[in-house]
C-alpha cells in the first residue's frame, strides 16, 4: 500500500541547535502511528515540519511526501493549501489553542464558511453535526457558546471537530490528552480512535505517554534527541523492545495492573541541544553502551530476525531485554 | 454585571460634580474679585458693585455654590455678554461643528494607527517599524498647533491642494481633522503594535494556521480582536486629548466650533461662555470615558459571561 | 509576500547597560539647549524691546544691513529669530523645569500623606485626582490661565497642577509597598520616628520611577507653555517663549513662514530629546513601568 505520508531524512535546524536530525517515517492510509518521545526529542517539531507550521528562520531539509507530492519541494503556500482540507491538526491545551473571544461553532464552522464559501448558517449547521458526532452534549445550545464555558474534555472535543470539519485524511494529534483529567483521557482517546475507524483517516498521534499508546496505535515510532531510535508495529516493539531508549520507557511506565513498584527511571538528563553527545546520543544514559556507542551514531536499519518494519538504531539490539 | 454599571455611573456623576465644583472655585475663588476681572482694570467703581450684586458675589460663598449647583443642573450659565443670548446655547449651537470634527480625527487617527501598528508589528526590528516608532514619538513630540501651521502652509497656501479657511465642504474637514488626531494616531499605533506583539505567541493562531487560513486572516480577525481589548482600556484617557485639543485647533483654523468659542471668549472675558462650554467638555468626556469603561466589559465574553457551564 | 505575525527573536544581549547610547545622545541635546538657553541671549546681546525696521521679515540664510548673518531669518520687527528663540528656550526650559519641580514637589509630599496615614486622607487626595483627569489635555490648565491672565509664574503654577498626579501615584505606591516591607517594621519598633522612615527607605525607592516621569512629563510640560502661549494664555507679549513666537508668525504664513515654522522645529527636537530620555531611563530602570 502507497504510504499516506512518507517523510525522509528529515532535518529541522533552528541557528545552531538541530531540533531534528535525520528522521524517517511512515503513515500508511488509515493506520494510528504514535511518534513517542520526551520533550525536546523533536515530534512536535517534526510533525510542525509537516504541516508548514515551523516559525521563520527554520532551516528545512529531506523529503516529505504526502500523496505522492513532497511538500518541501514545493512552496509553502502549497503545504497551507492542503492544512484543513487534507492535513489536520490538534493541539495540547485545548484552552489556550481556541480563541478565547469568538464563539465555538463559529470556530468550528470557520474553514467551511471562509474556504468552501458557506454561510454562516450553513456553517453553524455544520458546527452543530460535527459537535453532536464528537459527542458534546446539547450542541444546539452549544455551539454558541464560547471556549471559557467549556469543560477541558469538551474543549478537546471541540478542537477535533473543527479538524474534521473539512474531511481530512490524516489526523496529526499533538499530545492530545496531555492537558486533561486521567478519565476524560481515556474517552478522549477512545473518541480518537472510533472516529479513524469511521473516516478511514490516519492518525498521527504525538504523545510522551507510553500507557496511551497501548490499546491505540498500530505502530510507534520512537524518537531520541530528534532522531528515530526505534519503529515497528506496537506488538513487536512492546514484547521485543530492541533499543535502551524503548526498554527505559517501558520499565518506567507503569503496566495494566496499575502497580507502581517496579518503576525505574531513566537515569541522567536529555542532551543539551546545543551540544549534542557525540556518537549515540543515549550513550550517556544507557546501561549497554560501549566504545563504538560513544565514537558512532547508529543508523536506523532492519532488525534482524524480526519481522519487516521493526528497525531499530542501536549497536546492541540484542543486549536490550535479555 | 448591573451592580458594577450602576456603580459606575454613581462614581461618574461623582467626578462630574467635583469638575464643576472646580470650575467654580476657579472662577469664583481664584481671581481676587471675578467682578473686576471681567471688567478689566480700569472699570470703574460703581460698576464694579453693580456687577458683583448681579453675579450675586456679595452673598456668602456657600450659598454662592448653592445657587452655582442649582444653575449647573439646569444648564443656566447665564447670557453670553459678547454674543448675547444663553452662554450655554451658544455652545450648544457650536457643537455639532466641533463633533463633527472630533469624528473625523478619531476616524482619521483609528484607521491608520491600525495599520501602521499592524504594518509594525508583522515585521518587528526592521527598518518599517523602527520608521513608524520615531515617526510616532515625532508626532507626540511637535506642538499640535505648529503642525496645524505647518499643514495650512504646505497644503494650502504653498500647493493650494485644500482650503484654508471655513467649514463647508469635506475638503474642509481633512487638515483641522488630521492635525486633531495627531496625537490620538500616535497613541492608537504604539497600542496596536504592542497589543498585537503581545499576543502574537498564542497557540490559538497556531491553529488558524493550521486550519489552512492565510495569514492576513490570521491578523485580522483572530490577532486583532484580542489585542485591542488592552487598548480599549486606555483609550479613553488619550480621546481627551482630541476633546482638550479642540479649543487650541480650530483657534488655529478658524473652525466655527464651540472650542475656537471658547478660545475667543476668554480673550473677550466672556465668562458665562467659558463657563458653560468647559463644563460641556468635561462632562462629554466623563461620559466617553464610561462608555469605553463598559465597552470592556462587553467586548471581553470572558468578562462578560460566566465560567463553565 | 505575506507577512506572519511571529514572536520578536530574541537577541543577544550586549555587555553595555540597555539605553546607554539613548541616555547619553538625549542629554548631550538637552545640555546643549540648556547652554544656548543660558549663554545664548547673553552673546547675541538680545533685547526683547529692539526694533529695527530696516532688518525686518529677512528670510533665513541672508545678511542684515549691518552685515550680519541671520541663520534663521528676522522677525516682524527685525529680531534676529536665531537670538529670540535662544531667549525662548530660556523662558521655555525655566519654566519647564520649575513646573517640574514644583509638581513633584506637590505629588511627592500628597503621595506620602495618601500612602502613609491612609484612610479617608488617602482616598479623598485619589478622588481629587480622579476628578482633576475629568479635564481632558489641557483644558483645565486654559481654565485657570484664562482666570488669573498671563504671567509667567501663573504659567508655572497652572502647570504644576496638572502634573502632580503621576507624581504622587507613584509616590503613594511606593509608600505602600516600602510600608509592608519587613525591614520598615524593624525599623519602626527600633523607635526611628516616621520622618526617618521616609527619608532612608522611601525616598530612595522613587527615585528611578520619578526621574523617567520626570523626564517625560517634562516634554508635556514644554508643549502644554507652548499651547497655552499660542492662545495668549502663557507668557506675556514681553517675554518671548516659543508659542508666542509662533503664535506671531501665524499671519505671515505666506510670506514670513519662518517666523512660524522654525520655532516648532526646535521645540520639537527638544521634546523628542525628553522623550527619548523617558523611554530609556525606563528600560534601564524598570521595563515594567507603563509607558505612553
Amino acid at each position: 500500500m502507497e504510504p499516506l505520508l512518507s517523510v525522509r531524512d528529515l532535518r529541522v535546524r533552528f541557528g545552531p541547535v538541530t531540533a531534528v536530525d535525520g528522521v524517517s517515517f511512515d503513515v500508511l492510509p488509515g493506520e494510528t502511528v504514535a511518534v513517542v518521545g520526551e520533550s525536546g526529542s523533536g515530534k512536535s517539531v517534526t510533525m510542525q515540519a509537516v504541516m508548514g507550521l515551523l516559525p521563520r528562520g527554520a532551516e528545512v531539509t529531506g523529503s516529505i511526501v504526502y500523496d505522492g507530492r513532497d511538500l518541501l519541494a514545493r512552496p509553502i503556500a502549497e503545504t497551507r493549501k492542503l492544512c484543513g482540507t487534507e492535513l489536520a491538526m490538534i493541539f495540547q491545551d485545548p484552552l489556550s489553542s481556541l480563541n478565547p473571544v469568538f464563539r465555538v461553532g463559529r470556530q468550528i464552522s470557520e474553514s467551511l464558511v471562509r474556504r468552501r464559501g458557506a454561510s454562516r448558517k450553513q456553517g453553524r449547521a455544520h458546527a452543530v453535526d460535527l459537535m453532536r458526532r464528537v459527542g458534546i452534549p446539547d450542541p444546539e445550545r452549544r455551539v454558541d457558546d464560547f471556549p471559557h464555558q467549556f469543560s477541558g474534555g469538551m474543549r478537546q472535543r471541540a478542537m477535533i471537530a473543527m479538524a474534521l470539519s473539512l474531511g481530512p485524511r490524516l489526523l496529526i494529534a499533538d499530545e492530545p490528552t496531555t492537558a486533561l483529567d486521567v478519565t476524560v483521557q481515556a474517552q478522549i482517546m477512545r473518541l480518537l480512535a472510533d472516529l479513524r475507524r469511521e473516516t478511514g483517516m490516519g492518525l498521527a498521534l504525538i504523545t510522551h505517554d507510553l500507557g496511551v499508546v497501548a490499546g491505540v496505535a498500530d505502530r510507534v515510532v520512537l524518537m531520541y534527541a530528534g532522531r528515530v531510535v526505534e519503529t515497528g508495529t506496537t506488538r513487536e516493539v512492546y514484547d521485543h523492545q530492541a533499543h535502551p531508549y524503548t526498554e527505559g520507557l517501558l520499565l518506567s511506565v507503569p503496566d495494566d495492573t496499575g502497580r507502581a513498584d517496579h518503576l525505574v527511571p531513566i537515569p541522567g538528563q536529555p542532551p543539551n541541544p546545543l551540544r549534542p553527545p557525540g556518537g549515540c546520543p543515549f550513550h550517556p544514559r544507557c546501561r549497554y553502551a560501549i566504545d563504538v556507542c560513544r565514537a558512532d551514531a547508529p543508523v536506523l536499519v532492519d532488525l534482524a530476525g524480526r519481522p519487516d518494519g521493526h528497525r531499530t538504531a542501536c549497536h546492541r539490539p540484542e543486549a536490550v531485554g535479555a | 454585571m448591573l451592580a458594577y454599571l450602576v456603580r459606575r455611573l454613581a462614581y461618574s456623576v461623582f467626578v462630574l460634580w467635583g469638575a464643576v465644583t472646580i470650575v467654580f472655585v476657579v472662577l469664583r475663588v481664584v481671581p481676587g474679585d471675578p467682578a473686576l476681572v471681567i471688567l478689566g482694570p480700569d472699570a470703574d467703581r460703581a460698576q464694579v458693585l453693580r456687577l458683583r450684586h448681579t453675579m450675586g458675589l456679595d452673598q456668602p460663598l456657600l450659598v454662592q455654590y448653592g445657587h452655582y449647583l442649582i444653575d449647573v443642573v439646569q444648564l443656566h450659565f447665564g447670557t453670553s455678554i459678547r454674543l448675547g443670548g444663553d452662554a450655554m446655547g451658544q455652545i450648544l449651537l457650536r457643537l455639532p461643528a466641533t463633533a463633527e470634527l472630533a469624528v473625523a480625527a478619531v476616524v482619521f487617527a483609528v484607521t491608520v494607527g491600525i495599520g501602521l501598528g499592524t504594518a509594525a508589528a508583522v515585521r518587528p526590528n526592521t527598518w518599517l517599524d523602527r520608521a513608524i516608532s520615531v515617526f510616532t514619538l515625532v508626532i507626540q513630540s511637535t506642538p499640535t498647533f505648529w503642525a496645524g501651521l505647518v499643514l495650512l502652509l504646505v497644503f494650502a497656501r504653498q500647493l493650494r491642494v485644500l482650503p484654508s479657511e471655513g467649514a463647508h465642504g469635506w475638503q474642509n474637514v481633512i487638515l483641522p481633522a488630521i492635525t486633531l488626531g495627531l496625537g490620538f494616531l500616535a497613541m492608537v499605533t504604539r497600542l496596536t503594535r504592542s497589543g498585537l506583539l503581545e499576543v502574537s505567541n498564542e497557540p490559538y493562531l497556531s491553529t488558524v494556521r493550521a486550519k489552512g487560513l492565510g495569514e492576513r486572516i490570521v491578523i485580522f480577525p483572530h490577532a486583532m480582536r484580542n489585542a485591542l481589548i488592552p487598548v480599549v482600556t486606555v483609550i479613553g484617557l488619550y480621546l481627551g486629548s482630541v476633546l482638550g485639543g479642540t479649543v487650541v485647533i480650530e483657534t488655529v483654523f478658524s473652525w466655527p466650533g464651540a472650542g475656537r468659542l471658547i478660545a475667543d471668549s476668554i480673550s473677550y472675558r466672556d465668562y458665562n461662555v467659558v463657563q458653560a462650554g468647559v463644563i460641556l467638555i468635561a462632562a462629554l468626556f466623563v461620559v466617553v470615558n464610561l462608555v469605553v469603561d463598559l465597552l470592556y466589559g462587553l467586548i471581553d465574553p470572558r468578562v462578560r459571561l460566566g465560567g463553565e457551564r | 509576500m505575506t507577512a506572519t505575525l511571529t514572536a520578536t527573536p530574541v537577541r543577544v544581549r550586549t555587555e553595555r547597560k540597555p539605553g546607554t547610547v539613548r541616555i547619553v545622545g538625549s542629554l548631550a541635546v538637552v545640555c546643549f539647549y540648556a547652554l544656548c538657553a543660558a549663554f545664548g541671549p547673553v552673546l547675541f546681546r538680545f533685547d526683547p524691546v529692539a526694533v529695527d525696521t530696516r532688518n525686518r521679515l529677512l528670510p533665513p540664510m541672508s545678511h542684515t544691513s549691518g552685515g550680519h548673518l541671520v541663520l534663521f531669518g528676522t522677525d516682524q520687527v527685525g529680531q534676529d529669530l536665531l537670538a529670540k528663540m535662544m531667549q525662548g528656550a530660556r523662558v521655555s526650559m525655566t519654566i519647564g523645569i520649575s513646573a517640574l519641580l514644583l509638581s513633584g514637589l506637590i505629588g511627592l509630599v500628597l503621595g506620602i500623606v495618601a500612602g502613609y496615614f491612609g484612610g479617608p486622607l488617602d482616598s479623598l487626595l485619589m478622588r481629587l485626582a480622579d476628578i482633576q483627569l475629568a479635564f481632558p489635555g489641557i483644558l483645565l490648565a486654559i481654565l485657570i490661565a484664562a482666570v488669573l491672565g498671563p504671567s509667567v509664574t501663573n504659567v508655572i503654577v497652572v502647570l504644576s497642577i496638572s502634573g502632580w498626579v503621576t507624581f504622587a501615584r507613584v509616590t503613594r505606591g511606593q509608600v505602600l509597598a516600602t510600608k509592608r516591607r519587613e525591614y520598615v517594621d524593624a525599623t519602626r519598633t527600633l523607635g526611628a520616628r516616621h520622618w526617618h522612615v521616609v527619608r532612608t527607605c522611601i525616598l530612595p525607592a522613587c527615585r528611578a520611577p520619578f526621574l523617567v516621569i520626570a523626564a517625560l512629563h517634562i516634554g508635556d510640560v514644554i508643549l502644554a507653555e507652548a499651547s497655552l502661549s499660542f492662545l495668549g494664555l502663557g507668557t506675556p507679549v514681553t517675554t518671548p517663549s516659543w508659542g508666542t513666537t509662533i503664535a506671531s508668525g501665524r499671519d505671515l504664513l505666506g510670506t514670513a513662514w519662518w517666523i512660524s515654522a522654525i520655532p516648532g522645529i526646535g521645540l520639537a527636537v527638544l521634546v523628542v530629546a525628553f522623550g527619548v530620555l523617558g523611554d530609556a531611563l525606563r528600560d534601564r530602570f524598570d521595563p515594567k513601568l507603563a509607558g505612553r
